[in-house]
Formats: C-alpha cells, sequence, structure tokens
C-alpha cells in the first residue's frame, strides 16, 4: 500500500480558486459571463454544466491557455495571470484529452514535463508512474497506450506538481465503467491527503458520486453553487406511487391541486409536487378505495434540481 | 512505501537550479528519439559523403590515369557544395519539427499548464536543435574532411585554416536556417508548411533573385547574398553574384538572425494553447 500526503509549503487561503466577474467573448459569442467561483479548499468540487456551457474555456483561463476577456482570477491565493508561474507550480491539470509525444514512451514525456518543473519533479516520475499502475508499461511508446492508459498517465503527469489543486476537465470522457470507478477511487484519495479537486463535467452522477460541493454552469453562467446536499434538497419533492389501480390513482392525483405533475413509470406513476401535499394525496387515494402498494419519496438528486434549474432558464429565454 | 513530499526549503532551491539545461536535454530528447528525423538528417549530410567519395576511390582504382585521386582540394570543394545544400534542408527539417513538433501533438498546452515561461520553452529548442544538427553536419563534414586529406595522393590537400574556415561557415549556414525554420514555424505552426515555404525561399527563390541583376543593392539584403560573402575564398570557383563587404554580411545575418526569431518567440507567448 502506498501512502502519499501533501507535505508541501500549502497555501493557507480557504478558496483555492477565486473568480470575479469572469468574462470571455469570442467575437460576438459569450463562452464564460460574469462568473464569481469559489472553489473550497481541500474539497473535491465539480464544475457541472451541459456540453458548451463553458466549462473548458474557463478552465483554459485559469491555467494561462487563453486570455479573459474581463474579470479577474486567483489561484492558490495568487492573482493570475499576474503571478501565474508561482500559482500553477503547485497545480497539476488535465485539460480534455491528455496530450503526449507518441513517439516518447510513457516515461520520458514525464521527463519532459518535469523538466519544464521545479526539480524536485523529476524524481517523483517513479513514484507517479507507479501510483496510477503503469510502472510496467512506462518505457513503451505512448502511442501504443489506450485511451485509459493515456488518462493515467495524464494523472501521472499532473502528479509532477506535487499539487495542492488538481483540475480535471472532463476526466473520464472514454474510459470503460472499470476504468471510471478506478478514476473516482482515485480523486476521492487526493481530496483524503489534503488536495483539491476542481473536476468539470457534463455528467451529473460523475459530479454527485465524486464531488462534495458543486456549481452549475449553464449558457456560461454559473447559476447555482454550493453543498451537493444543499443544493439537491433545495429540489422539488417527487413521490413514487403505486395502487391497485393505477389507472384512476393518475386521474385523481392530475386533477389534485398541489400536484405540479404526474407521469406513469413501468414501477408505478412518479408525482412531483408544487407543495407539500403528500399527505392530502394518501389520503385521498384511500378514501377513493385504492390500496396503496408503494408511497415513497424519491431522492432527491443533483440531477432533478440541475434539471429544475436549467429548464427553468430555457423558460425564461 | 513511498511519499510525495515538498520541503519547506523548496522555494530558494527553485531559484538557485537553473531549468534552462534541462529543458534544453528534453527538447533534445524530443528530436533524437524521431527515428525518421535522425534517419533523414544522416542520410543527407553523412550518407552522401561517404557515397561520394568511395565512388570517388573506385573510379580512381579503376583507372588512375583517367580519374585522379579521390581527395584534394577541388573535390574538397564539390562535396562542401553539396554538404552546405544537404545541411540547408537537414536544418529546415530539424528546425520545422522544433517549432511546430509541440503544437501538432498537443503537448504546447500542457507544458503551458507548468505555468513555464513561454519564451523560455521557446528558447531552449534553438540549443537543441543546434545540438543534433550539428552532430550531422559534424560527421559529414569530418568524412570529406579526412577523405579529402587521406586520398589526396599527389593532389594539393585542403589545409588546417581552410578546413576551420569551412567547417565554421557550414556551422553558421546550417544554424541560420534552423533558425529560420524554427521561427517560421513557431509563427505558422505547421511543420509541413513551413518545409514547403523554407524549401522554396532558400532553395529556389534565393538564387534566382541572386542572379537578377536589376535588383541592384537590394540583393544585399538576401540571407544568400551575405553567407556567400562569407564563403572561404578557396571554395569560390567564380564571381560572387553580390559585392558587399562583411560589416554588411553581418548586419543582414544578424537581422535575418534576430528578427524572425524574435516574431517566433512573441507567437509563441502569444497563442492559445
Amino acid at each position: 500500500m502506498q501512502s502519499h500526503t501533501y507535505s508541501g509549503r500549502m497555501s493557507t487561503q480557504a478558496f483555492v480558486v477565486e473568480t470575479s466577474g469572469l468574462t470571455k467573448r469570442f467575437g460576438d459569442r459569450t463562452a464564460v459571463a460574469n462568473v464569481d467561483l469559489r472553489v473550497p479548499r481541500g474539497a473535491a468540487f465539480g464544475y457541472l454544466g451541459p456540453n458548451g456551457a463553458g466549462k473548458t474555456t474557463l478552465i483554459r483561463m485559469l491555467l494561462g491557455l487563453t486570455h479573459a476577456t474581463s474579470g479577474t482570477m486567483q489561484l492558490l491565493g495568487r492573482p493570475v495571470p499576474q503571478e501565474r508561474a508561482a500559482a500553477l507550480a503547485r497545480v497539476g491539470a488535465i485539460v480534455e484529452e491528455p496530450r503526449f509525444h507518441g513517439h516518447l514512451t510513457g516515461r520520458e514525456n514525464l521527463v519532459v514535463i518535469a523538466a519544464a518543473r521545479e526539480w524536485e519533479a523529476h524524481s517523483r516520475i517513479d513514484g507517479a508512474l507507479a501510483r496510477v499502475g503503469l510502472s510496467q508499461r512506462a518505457d513503451e511508446r505512448v502511442k501504443r497506450y489506450s485511451l485509459g492508459m493515456r488518462q493515467r498517465l495524464g494523472v501521472a503527469r499532473s502528479l509532477l506538481a506535487d499539487p495542492e489543486l488538481l483540475i480535471l476537465d472532463e476526466p473520464t470522457n472514454g474510459l470503460d465503467p472499470a476504468g471510471i470507478h478506478e478514476f473516482r477511487d482515485m480523486i476521492r484519495r487526493f481530496v483524503t491527503e489534503g488536495r483539491t479537486v476542481l473536476l468539470s463535467s457534463h455528467l451529473l452522477d460523475e459530479v454527485e458520486k465524486i464531488c462534495d460541493e458543486v456549481a452549475i454552469v449553464d449558457q456560461g453562467k454559473v447559476v447555482a453553487q454550493g453543498a451537493i446536499a444543499t443544493l439537491a434538497s433545495g429540489a422539488k419533492q417527487t413521490i413514487l406511487i403505486a395502487t391497485s389501480d393505477d389507472e384512476q390513482a393518475l386521474a385523481i392525483l392530475s386533477e389534485h391541486r398541489g400536484v405540479e405533475s404526474v407521469a406513469t413509470e413501468s414501477m408505478g406513476i412518479r408525482v412531483t409536487l408544487g407543495a407539500d401535499a403528500g399527505d392530502d394525496i394518501s389520503r385521498r387515494l384511500v378514501h377513493s378505495g385504492l390500496a396503496i402498494r408503494r408511497f415513497e419519496p424519491a431522492r432527491a438528486s443533483l440531477e432533478q434540481r440541475f434539471l429544475e434549474i436549467t429548464s427553468r432558464l430555457e423558460e425564461a429565454a | 512505501m513511498s511519499t510525495t513530499t515538498v520541503t519547506a526549503e523548496l522555494s530558494a532551491k527553485r531559484t538557485r537550479t537553473p531549468r534552462s539545461p534541462r529543458l534544453v536535454s528534453a527538447e533534445f530528447l524530443k528530436l533524437r528519439k524521431r527515428r525518421g528525423l535522425v534517419i533523414s538528417g544522416l542520410a543527407l549530410t553523412v550518407l552522401p559523403m561517404v557515397v561520394a567519395y568511395t565512388i570517388l576511390l573506385i573510379v580512381h582504382a579503376a583507372n588512375p590515369a583517367k580519374h585522379g585521386p579521390a581527395g584534394g582540394l577541388s573535390n574538397f570543394s564539390d562535396s562542401i557544395d553539396l554538404l552546405m545544400t544537404l545541411s540547408v534542408i537537414a536544418a529546415i527539417l530539424i528546425g520545422s519539427t522544433l517549432g511546430a513538433g509541440d503544437l501538432s501533438s498537443g503537448v504546447f498546452r500542457e507544458l503551458v499548464v507548468t505555468g513555464r515561461s513561454r519564451v523560455a520553452l521557446f528558447a531552449a529548442r534553438l540549443p537543441a536543435g543546434l545540438a543534433l544538427l550539428w552532430a550531422f553536419v559534424g560527421i559529414g563534414f569530418g568524412v570529406t574532411a579526412t577523405a579529402s586529406n587521406v586520398f589526396s595522393g599527389s593532389l594539393h590537400a585542403p589545409g588546417r585554416t581552410l578546413l576551420l574556415e569551412t567547417g565554421a561557415w557550414l556551422a553558421l549556414l546550417s544554424a541560420l536556417s534552423l533558425a529560420l525554420a524554427l521561427a517560421v514555424s513557431s509563427v505558422v505552426g505547421s511543420r509541413g508548411t513551413t518545409i514547403g515555404i523554407l524549401f522554396a525561399w532558400q532553395i529556389v527563390v534565393t538564387p534566382i533573385l541572386l542572379q537578377i541583376k536589376t535588383l541592384g543593392s537590394l540583393r544585399e539584403g538576401l540571407l544568400g547574398a551575405a553567407t556567400d560573402r562569407l564563403e572561404p575564398s578557396a571554395l569560390i570557383k567564380g564571381p560572387t553574384e553580390v559585392t558587399m563587404s562583411i560589416a554588411a554580411a553581418a548586419v543582414v545575418i544578424v537581422a535575418w538572425t534576430v528578427l524572425p526569431l524574435a516574431l517566433g518567440a512573441w507567437r509563441t507567448a502569444t497563442r492559445d494553447a
């Protein structure tokens, strides 16, 4: 078993990423609109949004890959781009698909990146390769690597910085289920070690399983931000119902004023409540002579909250 | 059990440890591991010299009365002409790979993410490219210099001064071509386009422009005219197309080196990664 603990000189700010009014425009199109983001230290933070929402553009600005049109950014307490070099010295990142020189081996690719980092980065190469399970294949050319191996090599490359902050942009894209599971475990271990992980993804399930906090982004704007449990609890109450006569139950529910929507499913009826009408609904069903076989609240999920928020935005637009 | 640790003295060490040599070493690693490039470089600089002198030796051995010794000053001059042209081609291949390799593979982005200065990343490329190019050109020149002396027989062999002058001139010429290729490929971001542009410019357009007498002193601004001016006199067979002072040649060479490299560095520093 390997033990990895971040023991570097950690900055003491409560937030490892802070942006204020961050905006990026490409001509007439606004990719990132006035984003105020705060990523707390020592957490797995999800940056969640549909494809094209501006997630990668924000990450690219944070990492100095492209310039912001306006706004300010701080990484590990340092303003970027003014102190970009010092800030990025303790940041590891995978942006989109990790890229390598195919004609070099995995180890040689890490040597190339270590040369651009502090002297100690070179001494971390073997440990980083071992950590992602690539020691045995490290001396093969990368062009022979599978996508999963490239992703793992990308993580190894990020670890050369002994990072306080790991920025991972859609890290599980293209991975098989076993690879995704392995990746989730790895991210959680990073957080346990005291590192902060900023994970961008369009996969709600992934963010919900990995992250402690989340920002939901849509059309370049952060529309909600906070702990996942807090955000999900703001979702409308949904109840799953099964009765002895679901058609009759459906008719009763459709006429109830406290019901916002009903939908039949293979296992019964999914009811979304506009108000706290659960008790009244159960009474009406029983008074109508129906036997209730199932009456349980659906677990409030981030997905539900996400869909609520984004659909509200679409309606507003 | 292994532990990833960072000590408190890191920042102090960081300032003491020069990183540029490691960047140059990494650039050199990227180049020397490209089998196709290494084979092309050797095939352009070493192989033709070996083949040329082997043929000269064979024909001399077969008919000494008709064909003189393989060595000597005249054959040295001819083989240097060939080596010069082929060194320029090798320089363009290496320089264009240096400038566009990280961009085409997507690794430039990964290097930028380290926080390392983009100008430092750019600056590391030139010495790495020169190390590989000069190794090739040096071997090719070594073959030529050795053969022209060892197999000179009754002919006048090139002296030490001429060999030194010629070696330095070849080194300069190849380095200038490499710098130009590095700069152009850093600006356009494409190896293939760079090779096309520079092959056309160096091998076709420049010689034609040098021949057009109506251009007059404008031709002094061409890199080819400046490098021709510095060619060792013992290698020059006919009248030079453009006459200019050594100082003017030096100014032209500096301009053709500094301006394109500055442009390449600027583009590397400002492009979206």
